[in-house]
C-alpha cells in the first residue's frame, strides 16, 4: 500500500440524483489534484460516509435502519489528475412527511427538497476524511 | 452480490442474490434473473425471476438437492432497457461443489463496543494438511438471523404509555418498536485469505420509546446471527447488539460469540 499523500490533492464533491421522487441515489467524485496517485482503502459496497441535514439554521436528523452486510476490502487508485466515481447503495428519502422505514439502504430526511441543505462526509481510513455540500442534479 | 462470481455451494443450499443499479429513470428497466440447473424462491421454484426497475432486494436462490457437481448450475442476471429490450448489464455466476466444509470462525476484532458501522473480520478454518491458504477460497457462507430482543422490561416505561400499547412483556416492546431483526440475510463468499468481513450500521428507531422510558436508562438491542457453509450446521453463532446510551443519542455496537 503506498502511502496517502497530503489531504489537499484530494478533492471530493457529492452528488445526489433524482431517482423518482422522494428517492435520491447517491454517488461521490473523487479527484486527485496531486503528482502521484493515490490508493484508498474501502469496503464495497461503500457505506462508510455519514450525512449532515441542516435547514432553516437547524440541525435535521438522518434516520439509518438498520443495516446488516457482507463486505469486501477493496483499493481506489487515482491515478494524478484524474477523476473517479464512486457509487454507494444508500438512497436518500427526502420528503417533508418522509417515515423513517426499515430497509437500511434507505436514509430518511423528512424535510421538503427545498429550503434543505446537506453535507457528506467520507469517513474513509484516516487521514482521508472529506466533507462537502451534496449538490443535487 | 455474491461479489465471487465462481462460488463453491452445497448441494441444497439457499444463496442470497443481490442487485442495485442506479439511474434517473429506475422504471425504464426490469432485473432479469436466469439459472441454469437451480430455482428461485424455494428449491422446486422458477428458473426465471423477473423484478421491475433497478433494485432486486434479496432473491433466494437453490442448488438443487442432490446436485453432485457434474452438471452446470449457474445464475446470470441481466439488466434489461424496457423500451428496446436491450440489455445494458450482465452478470454470471458459475457455481462448483463445496468438497469441504469449514467449521471454525473466528472473530479478528474485539467484542467491546465501537461507533457505527462496526466492521468485522473472521477467519473461516481450520487450516488444512494441503499445504497453506486459501482452504476455502470461494466458498458460500449464508447468514440467518434469530429473533431479536431487548433489556426493556414493562415497568421500564411510563403506565399511560404502556396501557395504551399493551406493553405487557419484552415480546410486546419487541414488536411494538419492530426490533425482531433487520431482515438482512445475506450470502458471503469466502475471499483468498480464507476470511469474510460483516458489517453492522443504522439503529432503531427509538426516539418513542426513550421518551417514554419512566427514566433513562441505556437500551440494548441483541440480534443473534448465525453463519453456515453447510446447510443447517452452525459455523459460527455471534450476538449483535447494538447500543443506545442513556443520553438517547449515541449509538454503539457490539459483537461476540454466543
Amino acid at each position: 500500500m503506498k502511502p496517502i499523500p497530503d489531504d489537499a490533492y484530494l478533492s471530493c464533491r457529492a452528488i445526489a440524483a433524482a431517482m423518482g421522487e422522494p428517492l435520491y441515489s447517491l454517488r461521490f467524485e473523487l479527484r486527485n489534484n496531486g503528482p502521484a496517485a493515490i490508493e484508498l482503502p474501502i469496503y464495497e459496497p461503500f457505506t462508510a460516509f455519514s450525512i449532515v441535514a441542516a435547514a432553516g439554521g437547524k440541525r435535521l436528523e438522518v434516520h439509518q435502519p438498520v443495516l446488516d452486510i457482507g463486505v469486501r476490502r477493496a483499493t481506489l487508485r487515482l491515478e494524478p489528475k484524474t477523476m473517479l466515481t464512486l457509487r454507494t447503495p444508500i438512497r436518500l428519502q427526502i420528503a417533508k412527511d418522509a417515515k423513517p422505514g426499515t430497509d437500511g439502504f434507505v436514509w430518511t430526511i423528512a424535510h421538503a427538497r427545498e429550503g434543505l441543505s446537506l453535507e457528506a462526509k467520507l469517513e474513509m481510513t484516516e487521514p482521508c476524511i472529506m466533507a462537502g455540500p451534496v449538490v443535487f442534479e | 452480490m455474491p461479489f465471487d462470481t465462481a462460488p463453491l455451494a452445497a448441494p441444497g443450499e439457499r444463496i442470497i442474490f443481490r442487485g442495485e443499479f442506479s439511474d434517473p429513470s429506475p422504471a425504464n428497466y426490469r432485473l432479469e434473473y436466469s439459472t441454469t440447473g437451480g430455482h428461485f424462491s424455494s428449491a422446486t421454484g422458477a428458473t426465471s425471476l423477473t423484478i421491475a426497475g433497478l433494485i432486486s432486494g434479496n432473491v433466494d436462490f437453490f442448488a438443487p438437492a442432490g446436485w453432485d457437481g457434474r452438471t452446470a448450475l449457474s445464475v446470470t442476471l441481466k439488466v434489461i432497457k424496457i423500451s428496446d429490450s436491450s440489455t445494458a448489464f450482465t452478470r454470471t455466476w458459475t457455481f462448483s461443489l463445496k468438497k469441504t466444509y469449514p467449521t471454525s470462525m473466528t472473530q479478528k476484532e474485539g467484542t467491546g463496543e465501537v461507533n457505527l458501522p462496526g466492521i468485522y473480520t473472521y477467519d473461516i478454518g481450520p487450516a488444512l494438511a494441503t499445504g497453506h491458504k486459501p482452504f476455502y477460497e470461494h466458498m458460500t457462507i449464508l447468514e440467518k438471523f434469530d429473533q431479536g430482543s431487548v433489556n426493556v422490561a414493562p415497568a421500564d416505561i411510563k403506565p399511560k404509555y404502556r396501557t395504551d400499547n399493551a406493553l405487557n412483556s419484552t415480546a410486546a416492546i419487541v414488536a411494538h418498536f419492530n426490533l425482531g431483526g433487520s431482515g438482512g440475510n445475506g450470502t458471503f463468499t469466502i475471499n483468498s485469505n480464507d476470511q469474510i468481513s460483516d458489517q453492522h450500521g443504522g439503529h432503531y428507531e427509538l426516539s418513542e420509546l426513550v421518551s417514554n422510558l419512566v427514566a433513562p436508562k441505556q437500551i440494548e438491542v441483541a440480534l443473534p446471527q448465525t453463519y453456515e457453509a453447510k446447510p443447517g450446521t452452525a459455523l459460527g453463532r455471534y450476538m449483535i447488539t447494538r447500543v443506545l446510551k442513556a443520553d438517547g443519542t449515541t449509538w454503539k455496537v457490539k459483537k461476540g460469540p454466543r
